[in-house]
């Protein structure tokens, strides 16, 4: 791609990104509640089959003949989720399958990559296999790949959930095979995650690829007699069902129990950010709210638990990544009604077919802002991670200090967006970088969503929010040390002997377009260089 | 080991341990008229070498040491650690205690 | 002096680079940055360098930093203070092994001339009683300088001196924690209490620390910093009680402006030990930043105010 190819704009947060790629177009991003473009309309798969007869069984014995059926070929966009996290063997085989079958050319269209897929996928990139990868996110030993040896000749497309939700829907790109990893299946194709040896609650990050793609094909390890219940996608959308040995690794799709970390920083960062949501109000009946399974987020969902109990207050209902600790919380009447995208542990799974008050939730509904309302809207308060903050609120995930590509979106961007209060929760140093600094490596996630930051010495709020400001003289500092955002940036700083942030050693090719939740362009990442 | 008898300085001195947010740092005597010499490996030398060296000159050179090797091993150790983790192999190397 | 809120202090191993940086951020009324019990011998001299570079560089946020030098009768103990010192950022000493009026003269010596020399504050001497002749010296050790500004104990290293056992109800140090606070406060200064050391005891933590502050110590050392909202929340003044030295302190005003001397709160008289008990009560409460309007009820985990800027 030559430069007079490329067109650059700075866009609302003052990063420089391409509105024009070669042939394709892009919005640069404006803030986080723009509107649809006024032709927009949502994209629609092909029509090919009819549900005739032969339809009730669609059961094959080998994912060789299921891509020969679909007539995979060089060219096309394949797609996985990513419910089995480090447990997944479903990217694994059909890459393996594709490879040995010399299918080239691929996208590769994951909701997310764990490190059990890194070598397979570097391997198929390297043998052109895959050369374009459409996001989810990159992690690990491959966005160290990605970001190191810039193999594609485009760049890779990180997005939020529900903006990957969005894009799929609006034809961003458009999916000609979705491969689902299905727990529990029936010959005709309903499935679910709920129950099966390779339970992982539910397979929700698939429904969209069912419903936008040309073809789909479930994979499962539990083929159950029709019908399969209950039905997280339906018969209607699924072109054949093949049946192997295993589909995950039980120990690895969820973790027996998650762990709250016994780390005395983290546990003072989430007390710290748990007296926050309580100066600053949020702390009240019906509330609704959302944490992640991190070692601080656990922390923080027991300690609001015990707040919860010591007031006699009922949250409204709790969202996201479900694990036993909010799982508990349901079971002791402190939280009403539980709301999952995601499953983390088998606390979680077994309470999702176990209890009416807990809710499968696709992320459309979650967080696809195309659409006429979000779960994320409804949150009083988010308490995200990051892997860097700067001084105007904004928030990095996806690259470390180095530029290396590090780690998803998720949701961030959504329930930033749409939570009254966001939390970020970071410790001031990681090593000896500074977390907090002058300008975040790759902006993900805007400041203007970002409420507040806490760390182990001290707690920033951001100026916009001047009502939280307020509320805090009214009620109190709780004991935490709240100060300017520049201050923590300073102590950062002076304990990391620096007076200047360090950046990183930047090539000059684009390995990644960072989406906001509309789609439009927040920021790039270039390759590094050695 | 302690001082040789004209008082000069030791064979090699440490200080620091391997672990987390410590510095391991190991001077031990150089070629005559070479000044001082590091060797800084470990997590923090890629991003903070330049800073690492800036902070352990100053200390080296407020105590008198030259013609040293000095090696530093580092876990993501803050500035403070890096000064004091020097200025304690210096002291042993001086033969000194404070 | 003004009185100095010290219902918690927190060791720190002075040879662990991690532990110091984050020494300051839990709140505790003290740090004390240890050079001695916690320092193996090879590494006296890198613990040394180590606190005196964190002295200059760390901000400890409300917690008024204390160093635990070693004993002056150590090769070590003179060093440390004359590394320590200069950097201006010491507010107390912790003096180990404390035995005599002598030994905190000694110490005393010493700091006048490090803090003359470099230009710095006056640094104040908390001496750790934990032999029996230390314990038994405790009045003539309180009152041998102006800088003693409170007496500490020092429970397991006592407890073998004297040849006896550490017991869950504590008889064994009964008469040495009654003997220093009672000499503590017969010199008008506070007597600290000595470490919990089973970290998970969390419950048994809190009541030794409720024992200890009826018995009329300040405060009470902690190891780990999960102790330290533990250890405030024994020794802070409940709601009934500020609640009850408002009412004293009113009735007090009251009984003033009608000009009468008799002070009455319903059917108790108010005499001045009443009165004192009620002025100590909202000074805590007041440095504890127990005064300040806070969110639902007076939540247990509010450890701020305090003495600091």
């Amino acid at each position: 791609m030559t430069d007079s190819e490329i067109v650059w704009v700075e866009n609302a947060v003052g990063r420089k990104v391409p509105t024009q790629w070669g042939e394709k177009r892009f919005r640069p991003y404006q803030g986080p509640f723009v509107p649809p473009p006024p032709d927009a309309r949502k994209a629609s798969p092909a029509v090919r089959k009819i549900a005739s007869p032969e339809m009730k069984n669609k059961v094959l014995h080998s994912i060789k003949e299921a891509i020969e059926r679909v007539g995979l070929r060089d060219g096309m966009t394949i797609s996985f989720h990513h419910h089995f996290r480090d447990g997944d063997m479903v990217m694994n085989m059909v890459l393996e399958t594709v490879r040995k079958m010399g299918i080239k050319n691929l996208t590769l269209a994951p909701t997310s990559t764990f490190p059990c897929q890194a070598d397979m996928i570097i391997k198929c990139i390297q043998d052109r296999t895959i050369t374009h990868i459409e996001g989810g996110s990159l992690r690990g030993k491959l966005g160290e790949y990605v970001s190191k040896k810039a193999p594609l000749k485009e760049p890779v497309h990180i997005r939020s959930h529900g903006g990957r939700v969005r894009a799929v829907m609006m034809g961003d790109f458009h999916i000609d095979v979705a491969f689902i990893g299905a727990p529990t299946c029936d010959p005709a194709g309903n499935c679910n995650g709920v129950y099966g040896p390779s339970a992982c609650g539910c397979i929700q990050f698939s429904a969209v690829d069912a419903h936008y793609a040309d073809q789909v094909v479930a994979i499962t390890d539990n083929l159950v007699e029709y019908p399969a219940t209950p039905m997280e996608i339906t018969e209607e959308y699924v072109d054949y069902v093949v049946v192997v040995d295993r589909i995950g690794d039980p120990e690895k799709i969820v973790s027996g129990t998650t762990k709250i970390t016994r780390s005395p920083t983290r546990l003072k960062i989430a007390r710290d950010a748990v007296t926050l949501t309580d100066i600053c109000g949020y702390i009240r009946e019906g509330m609704g709210f959302q944490t992640g399974a991190g070692g601080i987020s656990l922390a923080y969902t027991k300690y609001l638990g015990e707040i919860l109990k010591e007031r006699n207050i009922t949250a409204g209902f709790a969202m996201g990544g479900t694990t036993g600790l909010i799982v508990d919380l349901l079971k002791n009447g402190h939280v009403k009604k539980l709301l999952t995208g995601q499953a983390f542990d088998l606390a979680a799974v077994q309470s999702i077919p176990a209890s009416k008050h807990h809710k499968i939730i696709s992320p459309s509904h979650y967080a696809n802002i195309y659409m006429k309302g979000n779960v994320v809207n409804h949150l009083d308060v988010i308490v995200l991670g990051a892997t860097e903050v700067d001084v105007n609120f904004n928030v990095n995930t996806v690259t470390f200090s180095n530029g290396v590509l590090a780690e998803p979106i998720g949701g961030h961007q959504d329930t930033a967006a749409g939570a009254k209060l966001t939390i970020i929760t970071v410790p001031l140093l990681r090593g000896r970088m500074p977390m907090v600094l002058d300008r975040v490596t790759t902006v993900t996630t805007p400041g203007e969503t970002v409420d507040a930051v806490v760390t182990e010495y001290g707690v920033a709020i951001n100026p916009r929010r001047q009502d939280l400001i307020d509320a805090i003289k009214q009620n109190g500092t709780g004991g935490l040390n709240i100060v300017p955002i520049e201050k923590l940036r300073d102590m950062a700083y002076r304990m990391a002997g620096i007076t200047r942030q360090k950046e990183p050693k930047w090539g000059d090719r684009v390995v990644a377009m960072v989406e906001y939740r509309d789609g439009s362009i927040i920021d790039v990442v270039k390759n590094i260089t050695q | 080991m302690s001082q040789n008898s004209e008082g000069n300085a030791q064979e090699e001195s440490t200080a620091g341990t391997d672990g987390k947010n410590d510095i391991i740092v190991r001077i031990h005597p150089g070629k005559k008229g070479s000044g001082l010499v590091f060797e800084i490996y470990g997590k923090g030398e890629s991003l903070f070498r330049e800073e690492m060296e800036t902070s352990a000159r100053k200390i080296l050179e407020e105590l008198g040491v030259t013609d040293a090797v000095v090696e530093m091993m580092d876990n993501w150790a803050l500035d403070f650690t890096v000064r004091a983790r020097v200025r304690a192999a210096a002291l042993k190397y001086l033969g000194r205690e404070s | 002096m003004a009185y100095k809120l010290r219902r918690s202090r927190i060791y720190i191993p002075g040879n662990n680079p991690r532990m110091l940086a984050t020494a300051g951020i839990y709140g505790a009324d003290g740090v004390t940055l240890d050079l001695e019990d916690s320092v193996a011998p090879e590494v006296k001299l890198d613990a040394r360098c180590l606190v005196t570079e964190a002295l200059k560089d760390l901000d400890f946020g409300r917690s008024e930093v204390g160093v635990r030098i070693n004993a002056l009768s150590t090769p070590w103990g003179l060093k440390d203070l004359e590394m320590v010192i200069p950097t201006g950022k010491v507010d107390v000493i912790y003096l180990p092994k404390a035995e005599s009026a002598e030994d905190i003269r000694e110490l005393e010596k010493h700091l006048s001339r490090l803090e003359e020399e470099h230009g710095v504050k006056k640094t104040g001497i908390i001496p750790i009683l934990e032999s029996a002749k230390g314990v038994l010296n405790a009045y003539e050790i309180a009152t041998a300088s102006d800088r003693v500004e409170a007496l500490s104990f020092g429970g397991e290293d006592y407890t073998r001196d004297i040849g006896g056992e550490r017991t869950p109800e504590g008889t064994e140090l009964l008469y040495a924690r009654s003997r220093i606070v009672m000499c503590a406060k017969a010199a008008g200064i506070q007597a600290l209490d000595t470490v919990h050391s089973d970290v998970d005891d969390t419950e048994g933590l809190y009541r030794a620390a409720v024992f200890a502050r009826k018995m009329g110590f300040d405060g009470k050392a902690a190891i780990h910093p999960a102790q330290i909202e533990i250890i405030h929340r024994a020794f802070n003044p409940t709601p009934e009680e500020i609640e009850h030295a408002k009412k004293v302190i009113e009735a007090i005003e009251e009984a003033k402006k009608r000009g009468s001397g008799v002070v009455a709160l319903g059917r108790k008289m108010i005499d001045k030990p009443i009165q004192e008990k009620a002025e100590r009560v909202l000074m805590i409460a007041e440095l504890a930043g127990l005064l300040k309007p806070a969110p639902g009820n007076t939540d247990a985990d509010n450890t701020g105010g305090g003495n600091s800027d």
